[in-house]
């Protein structure tokens, strides 16, 4: 097994943003401002957001508690103290959002101000009250060994809600794998809010493996906003467990010929838990290629909620797009929703999508245990392999294998809990 | 060793078996034929305990043990084998794993320890050259993007795995070309013995042609009607079943 080095941002304090950093932020504000409620409440309308605006948290998301004078704390330092620079590997760069180059600059904001007329209320005001921001570059041809581990870890004392920015630049024929964990052993009571930024840049590939340690009472938000170039591969693996509600949402443009965008998904939720994936794939050039598939196993009153878009500009001809979302639900009160939509202007296009959602196909159970094996195994070995479709697709065999002892643990529950 | 005795069953309202008896001893081969519709493949389904179909009256007894009250996996460790006429696709569930997993069901149900991994990579090199089976489909999903033909091989290649005391072979030759019919049944002669026994179920006389019965029953509208020597098959494939009909 490797040794994976992990790359540790510890947030404290409040960022002291740049201008030009600011200038985009009060664009963000302002646009928050004229959104309303009822935005908000059809974008999630799947979703039970009574969970967050009831909750005891001290969420920011609410529109009343919106700092609009942008009083700022005092600036993490980013020192060897905070992230250790030589754990990177080669080619991999965390820079102070203080000392971003001058075109780094302008293709952020570039970035950050094209997706600004259909961004949701949410990310309105995430960007609104943005306290931290990481850019990590991957260098031109960096091709990594092992992959870049980036641990999330919420300081004790943040209370509320967190906003965290994380920018991914992967530059032109890098090849670069990605392990995001969210960690909050510390934290009780959170709302946390991370957005991706993620530039690819012609013949680059990007994994990206996100994570979460259960919480049963945090409440995670994730946005990813994705603009990939010609001739490149991003490829965005999502794994949840146990968290009060999660909610993941991917807006990626394929803005490059022959590139290919795969975001795949896979969540064991139990008790109350709720789990929302948004995703919008943006087809905007010729020849490309997309893919969603998430799954989800559902048990007790869990909740989960697929939306996804493949929208095909009228120029992007050759698109080949496909959307699946499965659904294995174990309990009587465990409820899914799957809502796939297509939008295609293109005439000379491949696109479609699945969904299903039931219970374990009792004809399966029957042909597994008519060759011997128990009933409590048998689930296990077909809960196994609903999820493993998923895991033995990912490129990150170190994580996988840790996952799947995990969730041998969560499988075995599962399947007992089914029996009874 | 199987002993059937005036077994009717049904699914849903539908009653399919209607009082058939029927003994199968060790040693023997056993083929049932008869036309579509005749509860051929319920037989089978019901013997290896399908929860869609329900025993309405009558008795099972496998080795001197009442197993109608059992689930399928009690009776397959028991002894019973049944080689699916449509065997399902299990996506992700690797083709091989699952075959350690259900032999080491059986050898933990017969207080045997599990099996090492060298010995069961040698057992399964064996058998995979009996019935003459790509080995890369050992490293796929169970029967996931199978043939038609893969699956039937795929079935035996339990079979000869597991080692049953009573398989069934539900209409094996269904879908299989000449060539795979003959591996196949070939496969299914070598692992004959003594102290087991074979029901083969088939529409046609051609597999009785390779997998020789003991023993030929005609089975119509849910009970044995005829019973007889392999010279019963060969009447069946010239006169079809109509001058039972007309008998009965």
């Amino acid at each position: 097994m490797h040794t994976v080095k992990a790359l540790s941002l510890v947030y404290e304090t409040q960022l002291e943003l740049p201008s030009w950093l600011n200038s985009v932020r009060k664009e963000y504000h302002d646009a928050y401002l004229k959104s309303s409620v009822s935005d908000m409440d059809d974008h999630w309308k799947y979703l039970d957001i009574d969970k967050i605006m009831t909750s005891s948290v001290d969420a920011a998301i609410r529109l009343d508690s919106v700092d609009p004078t942008f009083t700022h704390q005092p600036n993490i330092e980013l020192t060897e103290q905070v992230i250790n620079v030589s754990d990177l590997p080669m080619g991999v760069t965390v820079h102070d959002i203080n000392q971003l180059t001058e075109s780094t600059r302008m293709m952020l904001v570039d970035h950050w101000r094209d997706r600004l007329s259909d961004t949701n209320s949410l990310n309105l005001s995430h960007f609104s009250n943005l306290k931290n921001i990481f850019v990590i570059e991957i260098d031109d041809q960096c091709s990594d060994s092992e992959p870049l581990q980036i641990q999330l870890n919420p300081s004790a004392a943040i209370k509320g809600t967190e906003h965290i920015k994380i920018v991914f630049i992967s530059r032109r024929k890098s090849n670069c794998r990605v392990i995001l964990e969210s960690v909050s052993a510390s934290v009780s009571e959170l709302v946390s809010h991370v957005s991706f930024d993620v530039i690819c840049e012609d013949h680059s590939n990007l994994h990206l493996f996100i994570s979460n340690t259960p919480s049963v009472s945090l409440t995670r938000f994730t946005s990813l906003f994705g603009r990939v170039s010609n001739h490149s591969h991003l490829f965005v693996n999502y794994i949840n467990r146990s968290t009060h509600l999660l909610s993941h949402e991917a807006h990626v443009v394929i803005d490059g010929s022959h590139s290919d965008v795969q975001l795949r998904g896979l969540s064991l939720l139990n008790q109350a838990e709720s789990v929302h994936h948004k995703i919008r794939m943006h087809h905007k050039q010729p020849n490309t290629t997309s893919l969603q598939q998430f799954k989800n196993i559902l048990i007790d009153q869990s909740k989960s909620v697929f939306s996804g878009l493949i929208y095909v500009d009228p120029i992007a001809q050759k698109t080949d797009a496909y959307q699946r979302n499965n659904n294995l639900i174990l309990s009587d009160q465990a409820q899914s929703i799957s809502k796939p939509e297509l939008e295609i202007f293109a005439d000379d296009v491949k696109c479609s999508h699945g969904s299903t959602t039931g219970q374990i196909d009792s004809s399966l159970m029957f042909y597994l245990m008519s060759r011997g094996v128990r009933k409590s195994q048998a689930i296990a070995v077909l809960l196994h392999g609903f999820i493993d479709e998923i895991l033995d697709l990912m490129v990150f065999p170190d994580q996988v294998a840790i996952l799947k002892q995990i969730l041998e643990q969560d499988l075995l529950e599962m399947g007992s809990e089914i029996i009874g | 060793m199987l002993v059937i005795n005036d077994l009717c069953a049904r699914i849903d309202d539908t009653e399919i078996l209607k009082g058939l008896t029927l003994t199968v001893n060790p040693g023997d081969v056993h083929a049932i034929m008869g036309p579509n519709g005749s509860g051929k493949s319920t037989l089978s389904k019901v013997l290896c305990g399908h929860p869609d179909y329900e025993v309405t009256s009558g008795s099972v007894s496998f080795n001197g043990v009442d197993i109608l009250e059992m689930e399928p996996d009690e009776r397959a460790l028991e002894g019973l084998f049944m080689a699916f006429q449509y065997p399902v696709e299990v996506p992700g569930v690797n083709n091989e794993e699952f075959l350690r997993l259900a032999l080491n069901s059986r050898r933990k149900h017969n207080d045997q320890p599990e099996i090492e991994p060298a010995e069961f990579k040698e057992l399964i090199k064996e058998r995979l050259a009996l019935v003459e089976m790509q080995g890369h489909l050992l490293s796929r999903a169970l029967n996931h993007g199978f043939s038609g033909g893969e699956k039937k091989r795929n079935e035996i290649l339990q079979m000869a795995i597991l080692d049953p005391k009573l398989s069934i072979l539900d209409e094996t030759d269904s879908g299989l070309d000449i060539d795979a019919l003959k591996r196949v049944s070939h496969a299914v002669n070598v692992l004959k013995r003594s102290d087991n026994a074979s029901i083969v179920i088939t529409h046609y006389q051609r597999l009785l042609e390779y997998i020789v019965p003991d023993v030929v029953h005609v089975m119509m509208d849910g009970k044995i009607v005829e019973t007889g020597d392999k010279s019963l098959a060969l009447k069946l494939e010239e006169q079809g079943y109509d001058w039972l009909t007309q008998s009965a």
